[in-house]
């Protein structure tokens, strides 16, 4: 079994307190392009080649925002055959609220058959 | 925030502390109710491993053990190692029997740097001001 490197307690500190991540946002939103992008991007997954048509701009200029969006980690990534698809990354608030809702269940799921076994 | 973000649970049992300890440490009899197969070694650095019957598996290392009073250990989906979270099992002998709690907090999310989500919300509305 391998240990994740997010393990490392260095390497968890940093992902906390992200001032870099911060930055790469603020940089990624201080472009009126990008921001276009990013909104034209949360009606759905589009590939840098759509993105080029709609915009009037070369294929290779819009990589590169999406790059810096990426870096921002407001748009991700995906890759699908041969295109590769950015989409916005979904909100990371509603993230958390969906892993407490699932972790929550499994744990009601589980002290109740816990408690089963016990009382047995 | 960070306290808002962890799941607390407890259980009152009119059994023993110790028989709770034995069915929450056991790797036998906690396969019994976890929904899963529990293998794990039960001290610090030790290795965990649950395949879950919903077919998810989990890995993990145990932290810490205080026999009969708490156990602490790490754990991630096997298939997704940057989603860690604690969990922490604390047995308290009362009037009742056994109380049983159990605390299950993210360290490690694409998420859990909440500051970080709420400043880039912040960041999204003013600049869209400023546009």
């Amino acid at each position: 079994m391998r240990i994740p490197q997010l393990f490392k307690p260095s390497l968890v500190l940093r992902c906390r307190s992200v001032p870099d991540s911060i930055t790469a946002t603020f940089a990624a939103l201080a472009d009126d392009t990008r921001r276009r992008l990013l909104d034209q991007l949360s009606n759905g997954p589009m590939t840098a080649t759509q993105l080029s048509d709609s915009y009037d701009m070369s294929r290779q200029a819009v990589v590169k925002h999406l790059t810096a969006l990426a870096d921002g980690g407001l748009v991700q990534a995906e890759r699908s055959g041969r295109e590769v698809f950015y989409s916005v990354v979904p909100n990371q608030l509603d993230s958390a609220a969906q892993w407490l809702q699932r972790t929550g269940a499994k744990w009601d799921k589980r002290l109740s058959m816990l408690e089963r076994k016990l009382k047995s | 925030m960070a306290e808002e973000q962890q799941i607390e649970r407890e259980l009152v049992v009119s059994a023993d502390s110790d028989a709770v300890w034995d069915a929450i440490t056991e790797a036998e009899l906690a396969s019994e109710w976890f929904d899963g197969e529990v293998e794990w070694e039960l001290t610090p650095g030790g290795t965990l491993h649950i395949e879950g019957n919903d077919g998810e598996s989990r890995d993990g290392v145990i932290q810490e053990v205080t026999p009969g009073e708490s156990l602490q250990f790490v754990w991630w989906p096997s298939d997704r190692e940057n989603e860690i979270s604690e969990v922490t099992y604390r047995i308290e002998t009362i009037e009742l029997g056994t109380r049983f709690t159990v605390i299950e907090k993210p360290l490690s999310t694409s998420w859990t740097d909440a500051d970080s989500a709420a400043f880039q919300t912040f960041a999204c509305s003013a600049l869209s001001f400023s546009a």
